[in-house]
């Protein structure tokens, strides 16, 4: 069961105050952004406490827009050490998704979904040896988290949207995410982030899921139907 | 010491020091005279600009190599004695189906290289490629460039 939190209170979108996107969206844009931000993680929340068997508790969602160089800040900081899992997006949305665990939470991770008698000790404790077991159980979990994900974004949409297979690495925030930015700097110099973290309270894991749609997606993006938040009602016009 | 963010391009005389947290395959070009201490570092993101755009100089390898070669000599440093280091265009996610492909790291490179061998810089060390990031430090006091790793420890070049 997920335990998602619900405070209205803190749902405020804030769209960054430097620079617009290129295709400047309006608040209306970013509460949908913000609404299916929510809803992909939430699905993701709850397949992987369905894996776990342990309840899992969703931190409040964000979208937001952030110039380029200031996406490497949003995981902790361009040096801090990671666990990241990064997929590409196809579909009629492109994008990118990268899940993200602090490196000292990979054997947690590990102990809680490889079973005790594969796990070979491989020195996971550091977070750079890790064994193909160990390997491909993590990059299970990122497969089943952007599926998750991408699947809630795919019903709200109405499109299809496809990950690649999980590319695995553990090291610094800043080089996980490079790519991220490359891949935007040709068209743009501000990134919309879609951002969640889920936690499971008795081991105190917690990961955070990103989303950063391809400027040419955000005009799908902001197609969602989103019936239940009053965003609807406001949007443009 | 001042940290370079993506695209950004900085030049400085010694006792500065110019870092870059957590270069992935984004590249880092440090160019100095070691005469007179002189010297600047770029973060680079991809080979060359769009066409028709001139803005962002520090994002793309033709044009930061460029400005960082032009900024290096206004401070006073003599284009004929600059040296170059290059480090970073790692590739940080395999996805199998594009193995055999040249990645933005590897044009990257390829392209800063070039960049520097167009302006006339002799290029004194490479530390380029593979599957890891890097934290680099540029000194510009002795012309040293200091790459740390999360598995390999620290080198200097």
């Amino acid at each position: 069961m997920t335990t998602a939190r619900r405070r209205r209170g803190n749902r405020t979108v804030r769209p960054a105050p430097h620079r617009a996107p290129r295709r400047n969206a309006p608040l209306g844009d970013m509460r949908r952004f913000h609404v299916l931000s929510e809803a992909g993680a939430r699905n993701a929340a709850t397949a992987l406490s369905q894996i776990l068997g342990r309840p899992l508790r969703l931190a409040v969602p964000w979208a937001r827009v952030l110039p380029l160089e200031k996406v490497k800040e949003m995981a902790g900081g361009a040096s801090r050490v990671v666990c990241a899992l990064s997929l590409k997006v196809y579909g009629e949305a492109r994008g990118n998704l990268l899940v993200v665990f602090r490196r000292e939470q990979v054997p947690i991770l590990l102990g809680l979904v490889v079973p005790r008698a594969h796990a070979a000790p491989s020195g996971a404790g550091d977070g750079h040896t890790l064994n193909d077991m160990e390997r491909s159980a993590l990059m299970e979990i990122g497969n089943i988290l952007a599926c998750a994900y991408l699947n809630a974004l795919s019903h709200l949409l109405g499109v299809s949207l496809l990950p690649s297979i999980p590319g695995l690495a553990v090291d610094m925030v800043g080089a996980v995410t490079d790519h991220l930015l490359i891949e935007l700097a040709a068209f743009a110099d501000s990134a919309v982030v879609l951002a969640s973290q889920v936690h499971e309270p008795a081991s105190g894991l917690k990961g955070s899921i990103f989303f950063l749609p391809h400027p040419s997606a955000l005009v799908v993006l902001s197609r969602a139907q989103v019936h239940r938040a009053p965003a609807a009602r406001v949007g443009r016009r | 010491m001042k940290a370079l963010r993506a695209g950004e391009l900085r030049v400085a005389e010694a006792p500065a020091r110019l870092a870059i947290h957590g270069l992935g395959s984004c590249v880092a070009v440090f160019v100095y005279d070691p005469r007179v201490r002189v010297g600047g570092m770029a973060h680079i993101l991809l080979p060359a600009p769009p066409k028709g755009s001139s803005d962002h100089a520090g994002r793309y390898a033709t044009t930061a190599v460029a400005a960082v070669v032009a900024e290096s000599i206004r401070l006073g440093a003599k284009r004929a004695a600059l040296l170059a280091k290059v480090t970073g265009g790692s590739r940080m996610f395999t996805y199998d189906a594009h193995k055999d492909r040249p990645t933005v790291g590897d044009k990257n490179i390829e392209a800063a290289l070039g960049a520097l061998r167009e302006a006339g810089v002799e290029i004194i060390a490479t530390d380029v490629g593979g599957d890891h990031g890097r934290t680099v430090v540029a000194d510009l006091q002795d012309g040293s460039l200091t790459i740390t790793t999360v598995r390999g420890g620290s080198k200097v070049v």
